[in-house]
């Protein structure tokens, strides 16, 4: 008989080595998938390496890729913290994307350092709204927020469609609708060869640290998602807290969005996340909502994406199978956390004595 | 031979014994008492005997043969069976699903007809009486123990262990639990109890196991000793006996309640027409049934309900429409009696549930930012005067839910026992304390009074009321049906009330 136990604590030190293992499991792993393909894994495992930072313009690359997933893990951490748990990170992206779109189409006289200010916030209360109106439902109506922040996703990519065919088209581009190219002021400069989207990245990290386990409002995220009896006990005012913290979560998510749109796109269109809304929230989950390994398991995932998606040109491998390559791993590495957290014990039926 | 013997059982948690080589050896129908201070390693002991914990040396002989119960469920397949300090059912299912749930012998489709009448027999024969059709979320506190008692005869087990069953019943509920473990003694079942009260000790068992830090230092026959032997072995000197209150106390009313409601729908237990008051330096005893609107009340003063109608003063400011904040600002704190459910927060360490209230002032916190190291500093000073006792290393960073259930007890009131406060609503303060601790929490309550504040005790425990208070009142179906002075408030005047008898009533029937 094979019984799950959940273990009575975990110390570091039994963790550490499992999670090395865990990555190194998931390796072995892709490796057979790897050779089931037919490829020989240890080059493919190099050409990932340096596919994501062989170069100067491959580690930018990497790390464009990052700022916006770990912002939005960041996002995410903030909804799950409260029990929260939103997959509207994709929504919340656009809806923010939207907002900033809105600034910098509309208010493309400003100079550059009054419009991109502008656009982060209009980005974060675009994103924040989109999260908080699942936030509203669930205290007022008690819906489950995993279906309706689902649901909204769709919602917000349809309507950057509507856009784009509809009331914010190009005129001056004919046959092919886009909404308009943002002007320069509306694009967010290079910083050291990359675009300053990493600094926004690494000031909410900073951030967001600090928001959680240094301030007030930090403890009182932790004291209502652990236990919200307690917290009403407390008088913490746990619908305000709820919508504020799905607000900031939310509003990260924004931020994100405005950051693909100017500094990517230099426009709005209905795929500018590339699907790092959902990977953002494996990311979140593998550094067990902790802001520091997110940072951590954030650059692993940005490095394999990268390396993966250099796979197709530097090997020939499908993106397809490049894509199954990356999810097994990512699997991998969560299903380890099943394993730090419970212990499997083998017993035959009946035995008592051991 | 004995059914079950434990030798050299030795549990450590990080370093810290909290069992140290224990024996323990029980008969068919006995009934064995564990008795042993806050974290003296009870808990502990039985969680390694129903294979929740895994002992690091010793040995188990159960019917004479060696054995090892890895999880509960080889415990119970044994015949090992445990209604534990914190109850472990389904609250949405009814009780019959709950008992037969997980059951071994379960096909894809439950019997439940046949279940049902192995239920009714089993809770005829031993007086458990309980509607199998009842959702569990709707039963008292003794009910569901009823139920965790039924989901073990039912499971045939030939050894029940109960820890601190009656901390959480009536003392009618109590007799009742007695009567029902000595039945169950007589027909050859052993029983495991633990509990804090010598009376009961002495009451229902026939053997008695006292630890200390996690050592057994004595197991006496209970024909052969007294409360008095009890105590000096389990705290080293006897029980003293607390002196009455002696200062009168003042005319001016602190909290006064008038004609509060709380009348909502869905509302296990609404209030109706609440009116007292409390003055300064007076404890007021609240008595009653539990489930009589015990909890509502606390929570209507304390603002984390809202009442329907009425107005609540506290020192003359009305203060019906402030929040749970506000209110404790004014001065109002809170002992709660569910320490898992509201009182504390079981993942966070014992440092940040003592923050709970403070969290948000100097020297806690400044500017928005909170202060780790004032926090630990306060979190030393507490757990010193309180006596909180977190096993091994870690400490105040301890998770309270690893703590032992009179620990976690100790920090709330550590928590809610402030400066600044001026009246405190205090639910079952002592409840799953050991007599040490409990005299100490006494003599707090009593400063507190003797201070000028004020006191709302509410208790299940009459004696604990009686010896208290200065004045009592005693609420049934959500009202108040008397308020007795100390003098009046004798036992079965206490009794007469609670069971909604009231003084009109009684005559009524006499004439
Ligand atoms: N899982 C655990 N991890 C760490 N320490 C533990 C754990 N379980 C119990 N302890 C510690 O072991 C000691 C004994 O705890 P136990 O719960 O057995 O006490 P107890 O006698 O039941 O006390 P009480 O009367 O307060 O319930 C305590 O100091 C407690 O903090
Ligand atoms: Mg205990």
């Amino acid at each position: 008989m094979i019984s799950i136990q959940k273990r009575s604590a975990v110390s570091l030190r039994q963790k550490l080595p499992k999670q090395a293992v865990a990555i190194l499991a998931a390796l072995v792993v892709g490796a057979l998938v790897i050779l089931l393909f037919g490829h020989n894994p240890l080059a493919v495992y190099k050409e990932i390496l340096s596919g994501a930072l062989g170069s100067r313009y491959s580690r930018a690359q990497t790390i464009e890729t990052l700022v916006p997933l770990l912002i939005m893990a960041l996002g995410v951490t903030i909804c799950y913290k409260i029990k929260f748990i939103s997959i509207g990170t994709e929504g919340q992206l656009y809806i923010g994307a939207m907002f900033a779109t809105y600034i910098a189409l509309h208010l493309k006289g400003l100079p550059g350092p009054i419009l991109l200010p502008l656009m982060l916030l209009a980005s974060v209360l675009g994103g924040g709204l989109w999260c908080l109106l699942p936030a509203f439902l669930k205290v007022k109506f008690d819906t489950n927020e995993t279906l309706v922040t689902l649901m909204l996703n769709y919602v917000a990519i349809k309507f950057i469609t509507y856009l784009q065919y509809g009331p914010w088209k190009d005129p001056n581009v004919i046959g092919y609708p886009v909404i308009p190219q943002f002007t320069k002021n509306a694009i967010l400069p290079d910083v050291l060869g990359i675009h300053a989207g990493w600094i926004i990245a690494l000031a909410l990290l900073v951030l967001t640290t600090v928001m959680l386990y240094r301030t007030k409002l930090g403890y009182k995220i932790t004291v209502l998602g652990e236990n919200p009896a307690t917290a009403r006990y407390a008088g913490f005012g746990t619908m305000k807290l709820t919508l504020l913290a799905t607000f900031l979560g939310g509003g990260l998510c924004g931020i994100a969005g405005f950051i693909q749109a100017s500094a990517i796109e230099n426009s709005l269109t209905a795929s500018i996340s590339g699907n790092l809304g959902f990977t953002a929230i494996v990311v979140a989950w593998m550094g067990r909502l902790k802001p520091l390994p997110i940072a951590g398991f954030g650059l692993f995932v940005a490095v394999l994406i990268q390396g993966c998606a250099y796979l197709q040109i530097s090997m020939g491998i499908s993106h397809f199978m490049a894509n199954v390559i990356q999810a097994i791993i990512l699997f991998f590495i969560l299903g380890s956390d099943f394993f730090i957290n419970y212990r499997i014990a083998f017993r035959r039926a009946g035995e008592v004595t051991a | 031979m004995p059914l079950l013997t434990m030798k050299d059982i030795c549990k450590s948690f990080s370093g810290v014994y909290a069992n140290d080589h224990i024996n323990l050896s029980i008969e068919e129908g006995e009934i064995h008492a564990l008795l042993g201070e806050n974290g003296a390693g009870k808990t502990t002991l039985v969680n390694i005997l129903y294979g929740l914990y895994e002992a690091d040396s010793g040995e188990i002989f159960w019917n004479g043969e060696k054995a090892s119960f890895r999880s509960p469920a080889d415990a119970i397949r044994a015949g090992i069976g445990m209604v534990q300090q914190h109850f472990s059912l389904v609250r949405n299912m009814t009780v019959l699903d709950n008992v037969i749930l997980n059951l071994p012998g379960n096909a894809a489709f439950l019997k439940r007809k046949e279940a049902g009448e192995k239920f009714a027999r089993l809770a005829a024969a031993h007086g458990l009486l309980v509607d199998p059709g009842a959702v569990v979320a709707d039963l008292t506190v003794g009910e569901q123990q009823r139920v965790e008692i039924l989901k073990a005869l039912y499971r045939n087990v030939k050894l029940l262990i109960l820890d601190e069953p009656t901390a959480v019943l009536t003392p009618q509920e109590t007799v009742n639990l007695f009567q029902v473990l000595r039945s169950l003694a007589g027909e050859g079942y052993a029983i495991i109890i633990i509990t804090h009260r010598l009376s009961e000790i002495m009451e229902v068992t026939d053997r008695v196991s006292i630890l200390r830090s996690g050592r057994k230092v004595a197991e006496l026959d209970t024909a052969s000793t007294d409360v008095h032997e009890l105590s000096r072995h389990m705290i080293g000197h006897d029980i003293d006996e607390m002196p009455p209150p002696d200062i009168p106390p003042r005319e001016a009313p602190m909290l006064r309640l008038d004609s509060v409601s709380l009348e909502r729908k869905r509302l296990a237990q609404p209030l109706h027409d609440i009116r007292f008051s409390i003055r300064k330096g007076e404890i007021l005893g609240v008595a009653g049934v539990e489930g009589n609107g015990q909890k509502e009340l606390a929570e209507v003063i304390c603002g984390i309900r809202r009442h329907t109608s009425g107005t609540i003063f506290l020192e003359d400011a009305d203060i019906s429409h402030l929040g749970v904040r506000p209110r404790y600002e004014a001065g109002i704190a809170y002992i709660s009696d569910d320490r898992q459910g509201d009182g504390l927060v079981p993942d966070m360490n014992i440092t940040e549930n003592l923050a709970l209230r403070a969290y948000g002032k100097p020297p806690m916190a400044r500017h928005g930012l909170v202060d780790a190291r004032a926090m630990s500093k306060v979190a030393a000073e507490k757990t010193q005067e309180y006596q909180v006792l977190a096993s091994g290393r870690s400490g105040a960073a301890t998770p309270v839910r690893l703590l032992s259930g009179g620990n976690q007890q100790k920090l709330i009131i550590a928590r809610e026992l402030e400066e600044g406060g001026k009246l405190i609503v205090a639910c079952q303060p002592t409840r799953g304390l050991d007599i040490g601790a409990s005299e100490f929490v006494h003599q707090k309550l009593r400063a507190w009074r003797d201070a000028g504040k004020s006191v709302l005790l509410i208790s299940a425990d009459l004696e604990e009321i009686r010896m208290l208070s200065d004045r009592v009142a005693v609420l049934f179906g959500g009202r108040v049906v008397g308020v007795l002075t100390r003098e009046e408030a004798s036992v079965q005047a206490l009794g007469l009330l609670m069971g909604g008898v009231t003084a009109a009533a009684a005559e009524g029937a006499g004439a």
